[in-house]
């Protein structure tokens, strides 16, 4: 007999009592057919827009037709097509360099600046394009206040093309430098350093090793940034640029609804054409550190001389995309606030007060819809990235590549989808907030899915598994040990779903019940009527609120 | 009665993996499954955890079928702890939550005390898993699996994450307590060496087939075939030809005669301990390295046919890089005949 360090003898101990914890049961576990029904459920709620365009358009097909066939059509096509070209250029231009200079250099106080260049990602594209719109018209803010300078009467018109490209450069840019970075952070410096002792100068190094093993990161932001300007209303509305999401709310506002629903449908094969193509360009090599072994921290380029220009160009950046919107914003609402004190005088105050409190209702409804639409679709996303992280297979990869396909449903086609369905099929459910909610799950359900199967992979599948050794239904192990440990990572998902239900402009418009104002529909109906002042409150208002979620996942990641 | 019973256990994914694994584990008795990586042995393995379902065969575990073509017992309902490489403690649970994961509410707390106390870690339960070193997270993983009283205990390269010294120490304590406790194991790695000192049986696995299955012994000195030699390592293949007084090799007649006919060609398996080197300026080889291994020296003497042979020489003999040798093998004890992959007896 062996004895340990405290002199006992060791044994296995027989247990005193009956610790039999293998019970039995049915022999298909009920959790995974739950799994597989919700995310049928799911799927099929994907499917009804695309479906009921598909059936829209072919019964009144020859209106479609007359639509479709205009050369004005072709014209669309091809403004969509040359927008999403050149800002997807544009900002895989801007981001890459910014992305470097914030990561690799020794930029000064490049972590501040890192989290500055992301945050015009927070500004919704409606309220980036009307403050554009008021500062650089021929006669808005910027003329009236260089013209005692400068005495321009009527500055050049940026309508159309110039404005939309613009705007849209500087509001979709974090996609990609966001994941650039990411990539950079991850990137194992023995890569540089190897390149290095081959011979390579420090540029040729970054020409030959780093871009190419950017690549996939550049095309993952770019196809981002291209959804992004092909889904996106606000800007080329207001910047009176015909893409198709102009095309179709004016095709709908008046009453064309074949033509809409066909305009629609051609603008989801389009979108469905990038996504595919971008699916079979992945894949193909692997980018992933393959060495074993810790990773050392990279040791920043030393910038010299150039330190001067890096900071005049990252600066640069920050004033455009956030410094003078943010100003431009607060210079409106307190425009707005005194403009009222002058022409009311004595009850202006009140009259300021009681226009403020005429948010509190919208802000109410934003909040709770954007939560609620948040909530469900990260619920609705779960049994989709379980399967496809848990259970991979035929079955689970075209559930996860059917929800990544409903990336090429923009909020517009989507709106037009339900509202046709609506009106026809579901007559009790139409302009009620269920339905409102439906669209935004089918809206951000990639985002949603994409945050739990990311969160879902961090963790060890042995962990699942040794689990259910210890003698653990499914069911079990997945509330006990899964979501314990997937938690954080997946509110981190909900709070970005929730920011861009904040932000969502079309389908809240198209959708949302009779009476039902929210803060983006306000900013939207002030913006139309060009009261830019009245616009500037719901719309900092907006952004305050879409930050909060965020915020608070940010203090609790120093926490832990 | 064997405690795990596996008849023609069939696994593809895509390929096969497994393809037709049999073996019985008894009571008590801990079973080394060794093989490359890609052999199939972790498979076999969880297809006993039921993470995997079986294509085709049969599994009993206690004398329960647990899987065949038609059933498939899930993982919960089979009384096999597992123990991963990675342990998968789960970390945001302390180590008294841990080992009790898998026990009921009643008698729990006592339950767990004892589980720690056997695996040496007492009054540790309130500590988190990342406050632990990788052997106490071992302990911790060993005492969760055993806890439920496993019929079986799964143990996938449980070892492989510890570092040289600790490993040594780990291999031993584990066996001991594996012993102590009478419990039935199966485990799977690609170290010959910890399969030869942890196994009562091991089974050498190639391509999702057993090689040969038997005792460290038998399996180390009596290879099947020449995959098994190969293996285990440190294995040189000399060609021969059988004659009827025995087998003609570059070193030599060996005077062996297994049952072939004469003329067929054969190799012969002879480690470093089964060459006998002289030196001599006439002899068949020439000492082509030598490498010092703290208690002895190995040489490699290449002979005048190109067949290459190590032997293991105490530091009493010291030959240089190109000194001439003759170069025979050790008659104490009889030596492994292939003809073709496998062996032939004599």
């Amino acid at each position: 007999m062996a004895v340990n360090e405290l002199g006992r003898v060791r044994t296995l101990p027989q247990p005193r009592i009956n610790i039999q914890s293998w019970r039995h049961g049915r022999h298909l576990s009920p959790f995974y057919l739950l799994l597989i029904s919700s995310a049928v459920l799911v799927s099929a709620l994907i499917l009804l827009a695309p479906a009921y365009l598909l059936l829209r358009t072919a019964t009144g097909w020859q209106n479609a037709a007359d639509t479709l066939l205009r050369v004005q059509t072709w014209q669309v096509l091809g403004n969509t097509l040359w927008l999403a070209l050149t800002v997807t250029t544009a900002t895989a231009v801007l981001a890459v360099p910014l992305a470097w200079l914030t990561t690799c250099t020794d930029l000064p106080g490049k972590r501040i600046w890192a989290i500055l260049l992301a945050l015009p990602l927070v500004i919704p594209s409606y309220v980036a394009a009307f403050l554009f719109v008021s500062m650089m018209t021929p006669k808005g803010l910027l003329q009236q206040l260089t013209y005692p300078l400068l005495g321009i009467e009527r500055f050049p018109n940026v309508y159309g093309f110039p404005g939309a490209f613009f705007v849209l450069t500087i509001i979709s840019y974090p996609f990609t430098f966001l994941t650039v970075r990411a990539a950079l952070r991850r990137m194992d410096p023995a890569l540089v350093e190897a390149a290095r002792s081959l011979g390579l100068s420090p540029r040729r190094a970054f020409f030959r090793v780093t871009l190419p093993y950017l690549r996939p990161s550049i095309l993952a932001g770019s196809l981002l940034v291209a959804l992004y300007v092909l889904r996106d209303f606000g800007v080329v509305t207001l910047l009176q640029y015909s893409t198709f999401t102009r095309i179709i709310y004016n095709r709908y506002t008046a009453y064309k609804l074949d033509a809409a629903a066909a305009l629609a449908l051609v603008l989801v094969v389009v979108t469905a054409v990038i996504l595919y193509f971008e699916y079979k360009s992945r894949g193909r090599a692997r980018y992933e550190r393959i060495s074993i072994g810790a990773a050392r921290r990279m040791r920043p380029t030393p910038l010299g001389v150039w330190r001067i220009p890096a900071l005049a160009f990252v600066s640069g950046v920050v004033v455009a995309a956030l410094i003078i919107p943010t100003g431009g914003l607060l210079y409106w609402f307190w425009r707005g606030w005194n403009q009222d004190f002058g022409m009311k005088e004595l009850g202006a105050a009140q009259s300021n007060l009681a226009s403020l409190s005429t948010l509190v209702q919208p802000a109410v409804n934003s909040f709770t819809a954007s939560l609620a639409g948040a909530g469900l679709a990260m619920l609705l996303a779960l049994p989709i990235a379980i399967l496809a992280v848990r259970r991979p297979g035929k079955i689970s990869a075209f559930f996860e590549r059917l929800t990544y396909a409903s990336y090429a449903l923009p909020g517009i086609v989507v709106a037009l989808a339900f509202v046709f369905f609506g009106i026809n099929y579901a007559r009790p459910l139409y302009q009620t907030l269920p339905m409102l909610l439906l669209a935004y799950v089918i809206l951000f359900l990639p985002q949603a899915v994409g945050a739990q199967r990311s969160s879902l992979l961090q963790l060890s599948a042995g962990l699942e598994e040794a689990a259910r050794s210890l003698g653990k239904r499914p069911f079990t192990v997945f509330t006990r040990i899964t979501l314990p440990l997937v938690k954080p990572g997946m509110l981190a998902g909900g709070a970005l779903v929730f920011l861009t239900c904040m932000k969502e402009l079309p389908a809240t418009l198209i959708l949302s019940p009779i009476g039902f104002n929210t803060l983006a529909m306000q900013v939207w109906a002030n913006i139309s009527e060009a009261f830019f002042a009245r616009a500037a409150a719901p719309a900092l208002l907006l952004l305050l609120l879409s930050s909060i979620p965020l915020a608070w996942m940010t203090l609790r990641e120093r926490e832990l | 009665m064997s405690t795990v019973t596996c008849r023609h256990l069939q696994k593809s994914f895509d390929v096969p993996v497994v393809a037709g694994v049999s073996f019985d584990v008894q009571p008590g008795q801990i079973l080394a499954l060794l093989g490359p990586s890609g052999c199939g042995k972790t498979t076999t393995l969880r297809l006993i955890a039921g993470f995997e379902q079986l294509d085709g065969g049969l599994i009993e575990i206690d004398g329960q079928v647990v899987a065949d073509g038609r059933t498939h017992i899930p993982p919960e309902r089979r009384r096999a702890g597992i123990v991963f490489q990675d342990y998968a403690i789960f970390p945001h649970l302390s180590v008294a939550e841990n080992v009790g994961f898998g026990l009921e509410k009643r008698g729990r707390a006592e339950r767990v005390a004892e589980m720690l106390d056997f695996v040496g870690l007492p009054g540790l339960g309130e500590r988190m898993p990342h406050e632990l070193s990788g052997g106490q997270q071992q302990r911790v993983a060993l005492a969760r699996a055993l806890a439920p009283q496993p019929v079986v205990l799964l143990l996938d390269e449980p070892f492989s994450n510890l570092d040289a010294a600790l490993r040594a120490e780990m291999r031993r304590e584990v066996r001991q307590l594996l012993k102590r406790g009478g419990v039935t194991a199966v485990f799977v790695t690609h170290d010959q060496e910890e399969a030869l000192f942890m196994g009562d049986a091991v089974a050498v696995m190639n391509r999702g087939r057993i090689e040969q299955i038997g005792t460290p012994e038998t399996i180390f000195h009596r290879p099947k075939t020449r995959f098994v030699a190969d293996f285990l390592g440190n294995t040189d293949f000399v060609p021969g030809v059988a004659t009827p007084a025995g087998i003609e090799t570059p070193l030599g007649l060996l005077p062996q005669t297994p049952d072939l006919p004469p003329g067929t060609a054969v190799t012969i398996a002879a480690r470093p301990d089964d060459v006998r080197l002289v030196e001599d300026g006439a002899g068949n080889g020439r000492v082509t390295n030598r490498r010092f291994i703290g208690i002895a020296f190995i040489y490699e003497v290449t002979l005048a046919d190109g067949t290459v042979v190590h032997s293991w020489q105490s530091h009493q003999t010291q030959l240089a890089e190109g000194t001439a040798v003759q170069a025979t093998f050790d008659d104490a004890h009889s030596l492994v005949v292939f003809a073709g992959e496998t062996a032939v007896g004599g």
